[in-house]
């Protein structure tokens, strides 16, 4: 089909739904909910069918998703009675997952990425500081106290989510909560390959009462500037963790 | 905020509120007494004594005319044998069928939410009385903007729970903004906080904070009956 040209703004409309297929597509939702804890070791998948459903794709291309993720040993398929898809979550854990799409990006991706993930949690934070009522304020100092005194790596992950969650959530948008939730499993997941460890929680803990005092002060301009630099300082880190990986 | 108010516009923006209110706590009222009947004589409840609170929320959903879009009993935590968290809640799905909602009942699962903290659960059980939250993006159900109507389940006095409806902004805006658009002023429904729940003005949205609001202060004629729901003025 010929595309008849409409001007720059019209390459927008024009331009292919997404770029990946869709058996990618799903493979890469499923292997994100591995890397995230969401589908745990064992865990049994819906069957096909339901799978084919609950994506809105046929069952071929579920079958051919669940071949890729078998393949990559992320899920074992078992026939007969009580047959049927399993998780594996691999032997050295979500963390190799998490690196092994860590090592699919560049690095002005990963900068890239972390822009439109500040660029969310910076307008989040601005329109908290516009919109929260005194429960919501009450509410983001509980999960900041909450993550200060997690202690394990999976403890602290939960912590910060769940602080972007509220934040999200007391801008009152539920488009913007849309947007932190799927980041977070894009992004937040490569993010917390470079943290955990108490050095980069005392950091995380620090930025996180910054944003939390700009909201509470209904100081849009400051909560935004907070935000943004608590996702610039961890891209910042993600990156450098990188580099030193890199082979 | 110096503007005045018509009694009649008032009125009838109130009578609005009132009759959206009335329609999600009658069946958040029938929820509750439905539970606290399947609770009374039972020393150890367990999930299965809920079972009463499907029937009563299904055939509701299902009706899609009418603006109620989940609702259901939550569990005080301690109250159930066998689930130390439980939400017997029914939602729509994305078909508009009602479904029972999952969610993670263990509090080291991720994607578990503590709700003994939400102000649709607390605020009933410290006062004892039903409450209106939101609007609010609800992040543990239906993950849209929403407005819930709780009450209290009592048993012999002690807290059980609470039974409520949801209502999305959405449907809830659709109701109001009839009577809010026959108004002679500028005027919003607002709740404790002053939040905005709907208005006839685009200076002062759905979500926004209008600073000073009392609504506990305010004359009866401006609120609606015991709900922390008022209609004000706005410049």
């Amino acid at each position: 089909m010929a595309v008849p040209f409409y001007g720059r703004a019209s390459a927008a409309v024009f331009s292919p739904l997404e770029t990946m297929s869709r058996s990618e597509l799903v493979v890469r939702r499923l292997t994100d909910a591995i890397a995230l804890g969401l589908l745990p070791d064992a865990e049994q998948l819906p069957g096909e069918v339901d799978l084919a459903g609950i994506f809105g794709v046929s069952t071929v291309t579920v079958r051919e998703a669940l071949s890729v993720l078998r393949s990559e040993g992320l899920i074992e398929t078992r026939r007969g009675r009580g047959g049927g898809s399993f998780v594996r979550t691999p032997e050295d854990g979500i963390g190799h997952l998490a690196r092994r799409r860590l090592d699919r990006f560049s690095l002005g991706e990963l900068r890239d990425l972390g822009d439109v993930y500040a660029a969310i949690c910076g307008a989040s934070a601005a329109l908290a500081a516009r919109r929260s009522s005194t429960d919501d304020v009450d509410r983001l100092q509980r999960v900041a106290d909450a993550l200060e005194h997690a202690a394990t790596p999976d403890a602290r992950r939960r912590a910060d989510a769940q602080f972007h969650i509220e934040v999200a959530a007391s801008a009152q948008s539920p488009r913007l909560y849309h947007e932190e939730v799927s980041l977070q499993a894009e992004f937040g997941t490569l993010l917390w390959l470079a943290f955990g460890d108490d050095d980069s929680h005392a950091q995380m803990v620090r930025s996180c009462r910054a944003v939390v005092a700009a909201i509470a002060d209904h100081d849009p301009r400051a909560a935004r500037e907070a935000a943004e630099q608590r996702v610039a300082d961890s891209t910042a880190r993600l990156i450098d963790y990188q580099l030193s990986e890199a082979r | 905020m110096t503007t005045t108010l018509s009694p009649a516009d008032t009125a009838a923006v109130r009578a609005a509120v009132a009759e959206l209110a009335d329609h999600a706590f009658g069946l958040a009222d029938r929820i509750v007494a439905s539970v606290a009947a399947a609770l009374a004589d039972r020393r150890a409840p367990r999930r299965a004594d809920l079972a009463p609170v499907e029937p009563l929320v299904v055939p509701v959903l299902g009706d899609t005319g009418q603006p109620v879009q989940g609702a259901g009993f939550v569990a005080a935590p301690g109250l159930l044998q066998d689930a130390e968290w439980w939400l017997e809640w029914f939602a729509r799905d994305t078909d508009g069928r009602p479904q029972r909602l999952v969610t993670h009942s263990e509090p080291q699962a991720i994607g578990f939410y503590d709700y003994e903290h939400l102000p649709w659960f607390v605020v009933p059980r410290d006062t004892g009385r039903r409450h209106v939250t939101g609007p609010y993006v609800d992040y543990l159900c239906t993950e849209e903007y929403t407005l819930t109507f709780t009450a209290p389940v009592l048993v012999d006095g002690v807290f059980c729970g609470v039974g409520g409806a949801d209502i999305a902004v959405k449907s809830a805006e659709q109701a109001l903004l009839p009577s809010l658009r026959a108004c002679s002023t500028r005027v919003a429904v607002v709740n404790n906080f002053g939040r905005i729940l709907s208005s006839n003005s685009g200076r002062h949205l759905c979500g926004d904070l209008l600073d000073g609001v009392d609504v506990e202060h305010l004359p009866a004629e401006q609120r609606v009956g015991d709900l922390p729901l008022a209609v004000v003025a706005i410049e």
